[in-house]
């Protein structure tokens, strides 16, 4: 039980109503002394329902990236210059590119086969653009299929990865799936309209929850970004 | 269908498994409050924001802690906002500027928690503070919007240092004796 003089000061603490100096040693109190921590708490929780009529002010633009360029990040893992499995991304790779142009040739020569393609790379990266993408998006509307392929993406345990595209000027995603980190994930693509509505739409992949879930971030998320552009014919 | 309180316990307890998603949905939904409360006790923009990256650095780190059944969200985070925004005012001496008349009035972004910031905890304390005493119930919410001290709410208001310390003081044990019933 603490004492009517005590509880007093937690609330003036609280309240911000404390000299500078009487601020300071309150603050001190509330790191040794767990009973006057207890005090404060509670005084905060009957006082701070108030800050409820504080009228919203829009913080500075880019004051976010600056709170995240303050997080430690764990790095992600950087792949050896001729490992296994930067064959294995660049044949991917390989493999995308080359079915984009066979889809180019066919459609060159009359026939109605369209690809857009697009390379994820993490949104926070830092690097020289020399660095493979963590994913490779390709949507083949002719064959109703859409691939994404893991190439150079960390197989971190238990993490599942969702897919976004998101139409430009657009804020609900078009279609979204669970992806694996390991193989390549092959959907039925079933979206309206043409292809040419889609170049130029984002494509995300976020780390994390379900997309089945209904957590209204997962449409914020931004951890792998790429455009969806169609491949250029020589 | 998740109210918007619940969405932000739910996002609050996510972040606390290091969900970097959560933490920009709880940016997003809560900046422009916190950044509102800050201002309103620094009176400096360049000060706030500031203390307002303190303070979502802080919800990252202890995210953990956050206790639904013991507080909503918002309260949670404006509780943090408002110790981290106090501690910097009385630390650097700071006195309220013509600022603070500047951010009361922009008060025309869309706040997303509207529905959060009229829930039951502030109607509870709103209808308690109305049956206190006009002078203590304006003393206390001098001291709370601004962080203003009794000496500095005594100025503001001609009145003397130690009416105002009473004034406070009954104000808060009243406060309290109507919050318990």
């Amino acid at each position: 039980m603490i004492d009517r003089k005590t509880d007093t000061l937690a609330a003036e603490y609280v309240l911000g109503s404390l000299t500078p100096t009487e601020h300071a040693e309150a603050a001190r109190r509330v790191a040794s002394d767990a009973a006057f921590a207890a005090a404060v708490s509670a005084w905060e929780r009957r006082l701070a329902p108030l800050a409820g009529r504080v009228a919203p002010v829009s913080p500075p633009l880019g004051t976010f990236a600056r709170i995240l360029a303050r997080i430690p990040i764990a790095r992600r893992r950087v792949m050896p210059a001729f490992s296994p499995m930067r064959m294995a991304a660049a044949v991917a790779l390989a493999a995308i590119a080359l079915v984009a142009i066979l889809a180019l040739v066919h459609e060159r020569r009359g026939g109605v086969r369209s690809i857009l393609v697009a390379q994820l790379h993490a949104s926070d990266r830092q690097s020289d653009g020399q660095d493979l993408p963590a994913f490779a998006v390709a949507i083949d509307q002719t064959a109703h299929k859409l691939v994404v392929n893991p190439v150079s993406i960390e197989d971190r345990h238990g993490t599942r990865y969702s897919l976004w595209v998101v139409k430009t000027g657009d804020e609900r995603p078009i279609t979204r799936a669970t992806l694996s980190a390991t193989d390549a994930t092959v959907l039925p693509w079933r979206a309206g309209g043409t292809l040419s509505d889609l170049v130029g739409a984002h494509v995300r992949i976020s780390a994390g929850e379900d997309w089945t879930a209904p957590q209204p971030w997962a449409k914020t998320a931004s951890f792998f970004e790429g455009v969806l552009v169609r491949p250029r014919a020589r | 269908m998740l109210s918007a309180a619940e969405q932000l316990a739910d996002a609050l307890e996510a972040v606390a498994r290091g969900d970097r998603c959560a933490f920009e949905y709880v940016y997003a939904a809560t900046s422009a409050k916190l950044y509102g409360v800050i201002l309103r006790i620094l009176g400096r923009r360049e000060i706030a924001e500031d203390v307002l990256q303190e303070v979502y650095l802080l919800v990252w780190q202890r995210a953990a802690a956050f206790d639904r059944t013991q507080a909503s969200g918002v309260t949670w985070l404006a509780a943090i906002a408002r110790n981290r925004a106090l501690d910097e005012k009385k630390r650097k001496g700071l006195v309220a500027t013509n600022e603070l008349d500047e951010a009361l009035n922009l008060a025309a972004d869309e706040d997303p928690l509207a529905d959060c910031a009229r829930n039951d905890e502030l109607r509870r304390v709103l209808s308690c503070l109305d049956r206190l005493d006009p002078e203590h119930r304006r003393t206390i919410l001098l001291a709370f919007d601004k962080g203003l001290t009794r000496e500095e709410i005594a100025v503001h208001t001609g009145r003397p240092s130690g009416t105002i310390k009473t004034w406070v003081r009954r104000g808060l044990a009243q406060l309290k004796e109507c919050l318990s019933r």
